[in-house]
Formats: structure tokens, sequence, C-alpha cells
């Protein structure tokens, strides 16, 4: 009897982790998607974007937490980075190091109570450490003058701006997807 | 319990990193001056000042003479013998392109640069 109940537990666990993969694969394949699509937009400065794969990052950090959000961003930078060739650039290493911090603070933020902060105030700091670590980068990294500067402040009022955009897109999901689709409880944003 | 779509943390984040995100912009402008004004009389170019230079001078136009001036500031028309002196009041003029004119004097006063600095366009 111990034996048959181990193995039931055994492959609940095995089912939990298959659905959690399944979620991550299918939050990936969606920010690359729509990281796909707005590259194909025109804008006035090539980093100015509206940031709505960053929005599946927070959507993920919501439901199914920080690794798994981690995961998701970080492994979306890298496929679109191949598929546009962008592999190992300084861009890339640029979207990346952006990537990394924007789930990083927006996992920090979270740890703030959800009726003081949701996924609007999440993603605009998501998207303002984005745009900011990815000039501090580059000013560190690649163009060592501070001539870049002259492009931070628009570009950090572009991204407060399409921030909040994003986290009203995630906050209206979060209200509308099935619980299938989006994992454990996200009561408290929803 | 239905939460609020905007909370008040929210808010404070948006206005918080608007305002930081302005302040740098304020704080990062820099607007290219210019080295010297190039001042010309019905087209043809007349004289060259150098900006930062305190030197004055005197141009004859179909109205009179036209008194333009550069110092540290920058370059200014000092007195005109046109009628409504709209070049007197656009006042000082140091920013590379910046243009004071006197269409009755046929008088144009151009702000440049010699040495081209800084980027004329950035791409990814």
């Amino acid at each position: 009897m111990t034996a048959d109940r181990l193995r039931g537990e055994e492959s609940l666990r095995t089912i939990k982790l298959a659905r959690t993969a399944a979620r991550i694969a299918l939050w990936t394949a969606c920010g690359v998607a729509v990281a796909g699509i707005e590259r194909l937009l025109p804008t006035p400065l090539p980093w100015v974007r509206l940031g709505l794969a960053n929005g599946a990052a927070l959507l993920v950090l919501l439901t199914l937490g920080f690794s798994a959000a981690m995961l998701v961003n970080v492994a979306r930078v890298c496929v679109v980075a191949l598929l546009f060739g962008s592999w190992a650039s300084p861009a890339f290493l640029l979207s990346l190091s952006g990537a990394v911090a924007s789930v990083l603070v927006m996992a920090g933020l979270r740890a703030l109570p959800e009726r003081l902060i949701g996924p609007i105030g999440l993603s605009v700091a998501g998207a303002f450490t984005h745009m900011l670590v990815q000039f501090l980068v580059a000013m560190a990294l690649f163009v060592r003058h501070s001539s870049i500067l002259a492009f931070a402040g628009p570009s950090l009022i572009v991204a407060v701006l399409s921030g909040a955009l994003v986290g009203v897109v995630v906050a209206l999901v979060l209200g509308r997807l099935p619980q299938t689709l989006l994992g454990t409880a996200v009561a408290g944003y929803r | 319990m239905k939460r609020l779509l905007i909370r008040p943390g929210d808010l404070i984040l948006i206005v918080l990193l608007l305002a930081v995100s302005v302040a740098v912009t304020f704080a990062t402008i820099r607007l290219p001056q210019g080295s010297r004004a190039v001042v010309s009389v019905d087209g043809e170019v007349t004289a060259v000042l150098a900006l930062g230079v305190e030197q004055s001078i005197q141009v004859k136009g179909p109205l009179g003479v036209t008194v333009i001036q550069s110092d540290s500031e920058g370059v200014r028309v000092i007195s005109s013998p046109c009628p409504h002196k709209y070049c007197v009041r656009m006042g000082v003029a140091s920013i590379r392109g910046q243009v004071i004119l006197c269409v009755p004097n046929r008088v144009a006063v151009r702000v440049e640069d010699d040495a081209q600095s800084g980027f004329d366009g950035v791409t990814g």
C-alpha cells in the first residue's frame, strides 16, 4: 500500500513538473513571437520598443515564480538573437543584461503587498530597469563616452510609458486567461 | 474581492520614474554650440565673426548700416536701420544653425561650426 501511494505521489510530481515545463515553454514562445513582431515595426531608435516580451516574463513571475520568469526572459533573448542573427553581438549582450536586471527588480518589488503594487507598477519598474541597465552596460563596455547619455533621458521616458501600457495588458491577460495556461494561484494579482 | 487595475504603488512608481527620466533628459541636454557667425548681406558673405571673442562689425545694406556684435554669449544685432527691429529683438544666437535675420536690410547672421564635433547620427 505504501509503495503504491509513493508511486502515486511521484507520478503527481512528474505531472506537475511537466505542466510547469510546458507553461515555461509556452510563455517563452509567446515572448519570442511578440519580440519578433516588435522588431519588424519601425521605431525612432533601435532599442526603443513596446516591450511586450517583458510582459510575458512578468506574467510568468506572477504565476510560476522567480526562477521560471528568469528562465523565460533569458531563453527568449537567446532565441530571438539566434533568429535575428544578433547572437553574441553587443546588441545581444545589452538585451540579455536588460532582461536579467528587469526580472531581478520585478521579483524584488513583488515582495511588497499585492494591494499596493500590481502588474502595472511591476511592469513599469521592469521596463525602466531594462532601459537603464542597457545604457549603463553600453556606456561601460561599448561606447565609453558620455554622449550616449543624450539618448538616455528620452528613452527612459518612453520606457516608463510603454511599461505602463504593457502592465495594463498583463493585468487584463491575467484576469482573462484560463488557470490551465497560467499555473499556480495568482488571486492577488487578478 | 476584486482588485484594482491600478494600485497606489503603481501610480507612485510611474510618477517617480517618469520624474527621474525627465530629470535625466534635462540634465543631459546639450545643444551644439557654434564657433563662428557668418554675416551675409543680400546673399553675399561679407564677414565672419569668431564667437567668444568680443568684436563688433558694421555691414551696409540697402537701408543703411547694421551693427553686429559677438561676445562670450554668442552673436547679436546691436542696431539696425529697419523699421521693426525684429533682428535686434531676436537677441543672442549661439547654437549651431541658429540664424538672425533682418529682411528689410537683407542681413543674415548664421551661427556655424568649423570643426564638426559629436555624432551626426547613430545606427544600431
